[in-house]
């Protein structure tokens, strides 16, 4: 079989010549922006007075909320959230006023002559306290199917309880950034660090008051955004915009670590309350869950946040009579938003938390009640989309024998009575993952194509290069589809002036959305090229040729029957050019068939669904509470991959990362709203040493009715529902500790200290 | 300000800097490399690396002016005058997604294969223990280094 070709960007990364944002020439008179930040979390402004700071040599100009030409607003969806504050300070992070100078010295000096007065705010961080005081963005939501309070009363047992997770720093490698450059009349190019080059137009255009077709945005990588650039880069874009704006000069706005970890929001921590009614066999009749978010300042992607999470909420179990409610509540942190998964992880940790509680109850194999749950196709979503084919059981029966799983279990079992102070643990979790946006309307894209005269291919669209490789399967989508080398196809920056209302790069469906506009621009010209073809190769037979003869390929259009009469792709295209044939394409998609209605709570959210399922084996010393990830299995079904190298690296890196989430990435704040862990010494991503000893990843490419482009499925955050089996795991394998009588406590998340406080109370209990 | 002198990419260069200037900023502001990426600014990602004298460190801890007189080596120093067999291992594992940490990791897996052509699985993890990626979960980069030692004649 031909080797596919590698990452698109592939040699440029390892030569150190990919260009990320801020990495081209200077432009001349660059302007460096500082920040005041609000050293509280909520205050009411008394004096913010920057006179003295405007008053020091170099320093070009210093703006507040009163600089806003047009309006102090950067809300997308609900609008409550201000450019600069003008009275009341929200989060500790907060800009209040920007400093800029051509001296990025200067411009630190003259931050800290800015006087600021403030009188401190009674400020709320903990979501109980913020739920009581009905502190929400917007009403409860519920989607509801059944009778969950008789059904709860009827069961044969009910459970209940809470269960929380925690917060998670993006931790992209690359800061939030953005290089406003001021044009003739009145114009803005940013190439800004953003997911979505639709957002920070509009909001910009707003702030500024001027038209949207007055500023430009360019993109052509992001090192790394995990959706912590889908909407928390907007405010750092609009503030470069409005210093470019106001000065006419460069601007760039560049964030240091501990700026961004301290200034930008995080992961939602949820906190979970659930009844729950099964039978003898764990079989769920019953399932009633509140999920509550901690949203922080501003509403931000906040609730469609929560929306995602209760889609998810029962995960890959069909349970007949629930109820699934949620709010998500303003809190003084910096606006929590996306991060992979959008709320799906949150939610699914809670419904994965019960089925071990279940099984515990009833003495019975977590991996049974799992499967005794699982969906059917043919059944019902809580919201009403049929689930019209699933093959989670198939999924199932291949990692209990990729990971020889009865055997495994006697061997964990032998290890744990054979050793006192070393124990293991196994964990398993499955995922059912709805792709689509859950905002029906973000579900279109564009792209636009050039074939140049030489035969080399030119290709735009909405879609943002973050190193979920999206360009590489866009340019595997127009060779297919073209019949050319890849090597010919060039994927440029995602430019608004080339496509227009570009969707946020996010939800997984980057290359669904982006690359189906690709195939369809595509096609267009294979009609226009395919006819052309005919023609030519008909003269050199005396047969007439229709299109359904020629087959384009191997960088040539060939007679099917005859592959030895062809013409070459450029050759073609010069043909094309001279007889006057239209070598340039807009392609347009929208995917069928998602709607959903809030009211009702009922709909047809997602495209379709992407399921697999994972398991790992963990070791715990009891007496450091340090553990060990051992052997990871994962079976994930990715329907014909675009690209078997780009899916493998996406799921190993979603599962690292969620791990990451689950056991060791923890940032508390002080009393005063402030961030305390705010570099990597003090917050702990994975490292190549946390990579297990084994990793098997399955990769399942059985085609499916229900899948996107060109058959393949959507990968970037599926995966990502894999790391909570670490956590799982480790909960298992701290229950080892005691005799059993009472289910271990493990805190969100499995830190060190928090596996060590949980053997602490198992031994307590058991004695 | 004083003038340094060093090599730099086989280059003898010279430049002017401030006393407190890091290496990582003369390089990217004043000399336009651009491959030491700053992810951190204080020693604890990676993201900076570069060579001096054959050995790696972080450029972001070291002052420029330290470097006068020595030899200093970056990414694309490594990429003269043709790729090595561990770039084009990471080429072929797509071991880099967004790229950003690639220019640290490369510095590092080349100090290692340079002082033991035949790491093992330790090794490597202790040689990259200092490099943060975000994106892959080290699984794809780990793999192409292990593949360049298997090949490499004992
Ligand atoms: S930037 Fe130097 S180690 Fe992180
Ligand atoms: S590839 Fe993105 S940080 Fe390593």
């Amino acid at each position: 079989m031909k080797k596919l070709p590698w990452h698109i960007n592939g040699r440029l990364h390892v030569t150190g010549t990919s260009k990320f944002i801020g990495e081209d020439s200077k432009p001349e008179g660059l302007l460096y922006a500082r920040f005041l930040l609000s050293p509280v979390a909520h205050a009411t402004i008394i004096k913010l007075d920057v006179s003295k700071a405007l008053e020091l040599a170099n320093i070009t100009a210093v703006l507040t909320y009163k600089d806003v030409p047009g309006v102090n607003q950067i809300g997308h969806v609900i609008k409550d959230e201000p450019l600069f504050p003008e009275k009341e300070i929200m989060y500790a992070g907060q800009p209040l006023a920007m400093v800029l100078s051509p001296y990025p010295l200067v411009a630190d000096k003259a931050v800290k002559l800015i006087e600021l007065e403030y009188k401190e705010l009674h400020p709320i961080f903990d979501i109980d306290e913020a739920d009581k005081k009905k502190q929400w963005y917007i009403p409860e939501r519920k989607i509801e199917n059944g009778k969950v309070q008789t059904a709860l009363k009827t069961a044969k047992h009910t459970l209940s309880g809470v269960v929380e997770s925690s917060n998670q720093e993006h931790f992209y490698m690359e800061t939030q950034r953005c290089w406003a450059i001021p044009g003739e009349d009145n114009t803005l190019t940013l190439y800004s660090a953003t997911q979505s080059t639709m957002e920070v137009q509009e909001v910009m255009s707003h702030v500024l008051g001027i038209p949207a077709n007055q500023i430009v945005l360019d993109v052509r990588r992001l090192g790394g955004a995990f959706g912590g650039k889908e909407r928390a880069g907007t405010l750092w874009a609009c503030l470069a915009g409005l210093g470019a704006f106001i000065t006419q000069k460069p601007v760039e706005v560049k964030l240091d670590r501990v700026e961004d970890m301290l200034a930008t929001g995080k992961r939602h921590p949820y906190k979970s309350r659930y009844k729950v009614g099964f039978d003898d066999k764990g079989k769920i009749t019953a399932y009633d869950i509140e999920l509550l978010a901690n949203g922080g300042a501003y509403a931000d992607l906040s609730v469609a946040i929560l929306e995602r999470a209760m889609f998810h909420a029962e995960n890959a179990y069909h349970i007949p009579d629930i109820c699934i409610r949620g709010r998500a509540c303003r809190t003084n942190l910096p606006p929590n938003t996306a991060f992979r998964g959008f709320g799906a992880p949150q939610g699914i940790f809670v419904i994965e938390k019960v089925i071990e509680q279940i099984a515990y109850e009833l003495k019975l194999d977590p991996l049974e009640v799992r499967l005794t749950n699982l969906y059917k196709t043919g059944d019902i979503a809580p919201y009403g989309q049929p689930i019209k084919e699933t093959n989670l059981r198939s999924l199932f029966s291949r990692l209990k024998s990729i990971s020889d799983y009865d055997q495994l279990k006697l061997s964990v079992d032998k290890f744990n009575g054979h050793h006192e102070t070393l124990k293991q643990g196994i964990g398993i979790v499955p995922v059912k993952f709805g792709i689509s946006f859950t905002t029906a309307l973000l579900n279109q894209g564009s792209a636009l194509i050039w074939i140049y005269i030489d035969g080399t291919v030119s290709v735009t669209t909405g879609g943002i290069e973050m190193g979920q490789e999206v360009n590489s399967k866009i340019a595997l989508i127009v060779a297919k589809v073209l019949g050319i080398s890849f090597d010919n196809i060039r994927v440029e920056s995602s430019n608004s002036q080339r496509v227009g209302n570009a969707s946020p790069t996010a939800a997984s469906t980057g290359s669904d959305i982006n690359g189906n506009a690709a195939r369809v621009a595509a096609e267009q010209l294979r009609e226009r090229l395919v006819k052309l073809a005919a023609e030519l190769l008909s003269k050199k037979t005396n047969k007439r040729l229709k299109d359904s003869d020629i087959l384009m390929a191997d960088d040539k259009a060939l007679v099917k029957t005859n592959p030895k009469l062809a013409v070459s792709f450029p050759d073609l295209i010069r043909t094309a050019y001279n007889s006057r044939i239209a070598l340039g394409a807009h392609g347009y998609y929208a995917t069928p068939e998602v709607h959903f209605d809030r009211e009702k709570g009922k709909g047809h959210p997602f495209a379709y669904y992407v399921y697999g399922a994972a398991l790992v084996i963990v070791e715990i010393d009891t007496l450091t509470g340090n553990s060990r990830l051992l052997d990871t299995y994962i079976v994930h079904e990715t329907a014909p991959s675009l690209h078997d190298d780009i899916d493998r690296g996406q799921i190993i890196g979603a599962f690292i990362q969620s791990m990451g989430w689950c056991t060791m990435e923890d940032i508390p704040h002080d009393d005063k709203g402030r961030y305390l862990a705010l570099s990597p010494s003090t917050y702990k991503i994975p490292g190549i040493r946390d990579l297990p000893e084994k990793m098997v990843v399955e990769m399942v490419q059985t085609p499916c009715k229900q899948a996107s482009v060109m058959g393949s499925k959507a990968v970037g955050e599926p995966p990502f529902i894999y790391g909570e089996a670490v956590w799982f795991a480790l909960q298992h394998a701290v229950q080892a500790v005691g005799t059993g009588k009472d289910l271990a406590q493990l805190k969100f998340p499995a830190t060190p200290e928090a596996i060590l406080m949980a053997i602490e109370m198992i031994k307590i209990k058991s004695k | 300000m004083a003038k340094i002198k060093f090599i730099l990419n086989n280059e003898m260069r010279t430049v002017d800097v401030e006393p407190n200037e890091t290496l990582l900023d003369v390089l990217r502001d004043k000399m336009g490399v651009k491959s030491p990426k700053c992810g951190c600014d204080r020693g604890d990602c990676g993201a900076c690396a570069v060579m001096i004298d054959g050995k790696s460190v972080r450029s972001c801890l070291v002052f420029a002016i330290e470097v006068n007189g020595q030899e200093v080596t970056t990414l694309e120093g490594i990429s003269q005058p043709k790729l090595t067999k561990l770039q084009e291992a990471f080429i072929q594992f797509n071991s880099f997604q967004c790229g950003y940490c690639a220019p640290g990791v490369i510095i590092s897996a080349t100090e290692l294969l340079n002082n033991n052509p035949h790491p093992d699985l330790e090794e490597i993890k202790e040689a990259l223990s200092g490099n943060l990626c975000r994106c892959t979960g080290y699984q794809p980069i780990f793999e192409a280094i292990m593949d360049v030692s298997r090949k490499r004649k004992k």
